[in-house]
């Protein structure tokens, strides 16, 4: 689906109580900075991004927005805020997209195929969902496929085993963990879990006895 | 055996407030499905380990269970009829405090209909509304 453009207001009205009227009118505050120009507060409409992110995998997104006063710009959603209970979005990060210029986002891995371990009993341990790459605007892709199915029981995929494109400079370092296959549990296992927490508590600040 | 701290810093302490909402902790941070919770109060160790056997015993030893809360704060009672005073009762449980949106148990590596059900039953094991939440539920 091709995403709608979003139409963008500047405001001058900043804070909490005034974010706060600013969501009860169905709008929602965001800032938009980058490109070595002063941030700009602005408001859009908060359920044209939903339907935006909802129809993404993932919340970092170039987006095009319509801007009062400096037209149509094409911007990084850096960062979303979501309502820790009714997931209701409360603000948007905006960074300006400078063509030509490598910037610093998040991208989604997706794993693909069923590993050989996980058919053999095993466990897919999914450690790293997204990875942090610097990349110019033009080569962005929201999600990047990892084949694991050649993956068998106690192997695991660091970030330097991903066949990543030359275009993407990693982030992190090469060693982290993408996912693992751990072993299927033994009854043993469990029962030692259980062992650790048992007794009174040590008190640290207790005086001993005399 | 529940859950409990290895050392502490008081061996009591004050009830303490609960108010607001789950400012950390509010999230998925290690499964594709997670129980969150959608009011406050205080979750017992024991409700805790109860919740684990009835997510694990579904779960038949496929996926991976994380537990993210941890009962840290130690609650007294008096034997009973005891008269008021002559200090504060001895510790009688462990509970983790809980605040609405605070993710309680997440799980991966297994089927969302298995997981669906394996949280379910957690779920009836606990004092509070929950909801089970998704990582990719708006794909």
């Amino acid at each position: 689906m091709e995403d709608t453009k979003l139409i963008a207001k500047k405001r001058d009205l900043e804070g909490t109580g005034n974010s706060r009227r600013i969501r009860r009118a169905g709008a929602l505050p965001g800032v938009l900075y980058g490109a070595a120009k002063e941030p700009v507060s602005l408001e859009l409409n908060a359920h044209d991004l939903e339907l935006i992110l909802h129809h993404h995998t993932s919340e970092s997104l170039i987006i095009e927005i319509e801007l009062e006063g400096e037209g149509d710009l094409t911007v990084l959603v850096k960062e979303v805020q979501h309502h820790p209970v009714t997931d209701d979005l409360l603000h948007v990060d905006l960074q300006r997209v400078v063509a030509g210029q490598a910037m610093t986002m998040d991208i989604q891995l997706e794993l693909v195929g069923e590993a050989a371990g996980v058919k053999a009993g095993g466990t897919l341990d999914h450690v790293m969902h997204s990875i942090g790459v610097e990349c110019l605007p033009k080569d962005f892709v929201e999600a990047i496929e990892v084949d694991i199915s050649d993956l068998e029981i106690g192997d695991n995929l660091q970030v330097s085993d991903l066949d990543l494109d030359a275009k993407f400079k990693l982030l992190v370092d090469g060693e982290a963990i993408v996912c693992a296959i751990a072993a299927p549990k033994v009854e043993a296992e469990e029962d030692e879990e259980d062992a650790v927490a048992s007794g009174e508590p040590e008190v640290i600040t207790e005086k001993p006895a005399e | 055996m529940p859950l409990m701290p290895k050392r502490v810093k008081y061996r009591k302490v004050q009830r303490g407030s609960r108010g607001g909402l789950a400012q950390k902790g509010n999230s998925l941070a290690y499964g594709e499905y997670g129980l969150q919770s959608l009011e406050r109060g205080w979750i017992t160790a024991i409700q805790i380990e109860a919740c684990r056997v009835a997510a694990n015993r579904a779960m038949k030893r496929k996926g991976k269970l994380w537990i993210r809360i941890f009962p840290d704060k130690p609650i007294t009672k008096k034997p009973l009829e005891v008269r008021m005073g002559k200090g504060k009762g001895a510790v009688d449980q462990w509970v983790a405090v809980v605040k609405p949106g605070t993710m309680l148990f997440e799980l991966d590596g297994v089927p969302e209909t298995l997981a669906k059900e394996c949280l379910r039953l957690a779920a009836t094991k606990l004092p509070l509304r929950v909801r089970f939440v998704q990582r990719h539920a708006h794909d």
